[in-house]
């Protein structure tokens, strides 16, 4: 009895422990709430770029939406790294940090993706590319036109080669194939909510 | 254990730091705390809890490994972990982390490889069939190996507690054997310590006995001495008369009893004069001194003259080798030389045609050697061996007293002599006689000093 009894209440704990690593993977993939009072951006709208983030040489601006705050944007540093590392000739990349409460200065951006590239705080530019979430990519096209606004990648390891949406959007681009026809996994937001 | 089940659950908390998974860490780790705890109060006599712990364990890896994002060197704790069990020493622990690790694997690989998108399980994009079955071998094999080593850790406890029980059992005896042998040893040591005592108090016993012992022989002596010295002036008194007597009477009758009287009191002297002799040889001290050999024995031969004339006259020959200095004392001497003379006349052979006596004399440093012998009736060698008894008078007719030889015997062992006889019946005898020279010990006894 005693034992049947121990059995069952083990039971009820393991299912406890399902149920948190359960909770834990559905919070992660659902999608970021849109905010109230967000405009949406369309893919070809033009963005006003008011910063100088352009070597000259390249024809494609890569931003990175990054709260250090935000678990998502911290296990995905891995990813935006290895886009740079492949495409740091001939895309502008930058950091676009969003993060409130605690200040960063760029120098310590830098070193969390140990990379030297521009980091920008200013929050506006999220409003004006319509990101509403973190991390997410955005790619705007020689003509300072959003070419692709979304996530990284479907999984959330960012290694599913199929999934890889940023890395397609860039090939594409460089490549002026024909623009890729993202499926809602890359264009509707994941990841932690901006900061108000 | 408990320690270590508390720094799994302290670990998650630590990870929750790089990636947010407080919910994880408090949340998983607190259920896999309390799963382990509740069932070992709960059934604190059995191992289940120890199941419970392995399964516990497996959660834990999958716990860091969620938490540090698909970090893959987070499977090592699940190794760690196989190692822990190992202290409990039952191979079947490895099996509920096994399970857990199978079912886990299996299952996640199956659903992420079915296309399932809300599942995120690896971070490798080739996690098939093939990659599942050595991913879990590798595990298995890693977990069959501590397995293995909890097995054999338990085998070789048990016999080391068997050897030692049984060391522990022999110890038990040995120090029986040893506590009955010591209870022996003690009372052998009892026994011999009881000897010892007995043979003191045997030894006091004796020693009071002899010193008592010897008070009453100087007693005794003194008694002797008195009494003989006492005696002896009414037997010169009663010869001097008897002689006056003689002449006088010219009654036949009435000089043989006087004469019979004579001989009766001249041997009463004799008796008494040896047991002065005895007397003196007992209780005086020894002295040496030089001896001059040829003087002693014309002093003795003096003294005897009146015995030898009453007897055969015996020829004397005295023969002195004295090449040096020889110490004894005087007065023992005298009175084995006197007797020993005195012996030769008075047992003279009557058939002989010229009864001799011979005394020969030599020194040397260590010894000096007395040679005594006659032409006399001899001794029968049966007998030879009883002549130095007190009393012993080898004929009935004998004149002595059965004293004379004795005290040569008795004033030699003083003297640290010896005598030897070598006589036939009816030839005659030789004693031969060894004294130490008293110079060397005396040399001795200075060289001490």
């Amino acid at each position: 009895m005693k034992i049947g009894f121990i059995i069952l209440w083990l039971v009820v704990l393991f299912s406890g422990i399902v149920a948190f690593f359960w909770y834990n993977a559905w919070v992660y993939s659902l999608p970021t709430v849109v905010p109230e009072r967000y405009k949406a951006v369309n893919r070809g709208e033009h963005i006003q770029t008011k910063w100088h983030v352009r070597s000259g040489k390249s024809n494609a601006v890569f931003l990175h939406f990054f709260n250090p705050g935000c678990p998502c944007s911290r296990f995905n540093i891995t990813q935006f790294r290895s886009l740079v590392k492949q495409y740091g000739n001939e895309v502008d990349f930058a950091v676009v940090v969003v993060s409130a409460g605690k200040k960063y200065t760029i120098r310590e951006i830098q070193k969390k993706f140990h990379l030297q590239i521009p980091v920008f705080f200013d929050t506006a530019l999220a409003v004006s590319c319509g990101v509403y979430s973190t991390p997410q990519a955005v790619i705007i096209d020689a003509r300072d036109k959003l070419y692709y606004r979304g996530n990284y990648n479907k999984d959330r390891y960012c290694i599913n080669k199929n999934s890889d949406y940023a890395r397609i959007a860039l090939d594409s681009l460089l490549q002026q194939k024909v623009e890729p026809v993202f499926s809602p996994f890359a264009l509707t937001a994941y990841g932690c909510q901006l900061p108000k | 254990m408990n320690y270590f089940v508390i720094g799994y659950f302290a670990a998650g908390l630590i990870f929750a730091w790089f990636y947010d998974t407080w919910l994880i860490a408090l949340g998983v780790g607190g259920l896999s705390l309390i799963s382990y705890y509740s069932v070992k109060s709960a059934l604190p006599d059995s191992d289940l809890y120890q199941y419970v712990l392995s399964a516990v364990y497996g959660i834990f890896t999958a716990q860091y490994i969620y938490q540090m994002h698909g970090l893959f060197e987070m499977h090592f704790i699940a190794f760690i972990s196989s190692a822990l069990l190992i202290t409990y020493q039952n191979l079947k622990l490895q099996i509920p982390i096994l399970i857990v690790v199978v079912v886990h694997h299996a299952v996640f690989g199956y659903i992420q490889n079915s296309g399932v998108n809300e599942v995120y399980f690896t971070q490798l994009g080739y996690f098939d069939l093939q990659t599942f079955i050595i991913h879990i071998l590798l595990a298995a094999i890693i977990f069959f190996i501590c397995g293995l080593w909890a097995y054999q850790l338990n085998r070789y406890t048990k016999k080391q507690h068997d050897q030692a029980f049984e060391m522990e059992k022999l110890q038990k005896e040995s120090l029986l054997s040893m506590s009955k042998n010591l209870h022996m040893t003690n009372e052998g040591l009892n026994e011999a310590r009881k000897t010892a005592i007995e043979k003191k108090l045997h030894a006091d016993e004796l020693e009071i006995s002899y010193k008592k012992l010897s008070k009453t022989n100087q007693e005794l002596d003194k008694f002797v001495y008195s009494l003989s010295h006492d005696l002896r002036a009414p037997l010169t008194s009663m010869l001097g008369l008897i002689e006056i007597t003689e002449e006088e009477t010219e009654d036949r009758l009435v000089q043989t009893n006087l004469s019979m009287l004579k001989r009766s009191v001249n041997k009463l002297d004799c008796l008494i004069h040896d047991i002065l002799n005895y007397s003196r040889n007992s209780r005086i001290e020894i002295t040496d001194e030089e001896i001059d050999f040829r003087e002693m024995l014309n002093d003795a031969l003096s003294s005897l003259q009146y015995l030898n004339a009453t007897h055969r006259n015996v020829e004397i020959h005295v023969d002195v080798e004295n090449n040096t200095s020889f110490y004894c004392d005087k007065l023992r001497l005298a009175l084995v030389l006197k007797s020993l003379i005195m012996n030769a006349i008075q047992y003279q052979d009557l058939k002989a045609a010229q009864p001799f006596i011979n005394i020969r004399v030599k020194n040397t440093e260590k010894q000096t050697l007395i040679t005594v012998s006659d032409n006399g009736i001899g001794i029968k060698k049966e007998l030879q061996e009883k002549i130095f008894e007190m009393f012993y008078r080898v004929c009935l007719y004998s004149e002595g007293s059965g004293l004379g030889l004795y005290i040569v015997s008795e004033a030699l062992a003083k003297l640290n002599g010896r005598i030897e006889i070598d006589s036939e019946l009816g030839r005659g005898t030789t004693f031969n006689i060894y004294i130490p020279n008293g110079a060397v010990s005396l040399a001795s006894h200075t060289s001490k000093s």
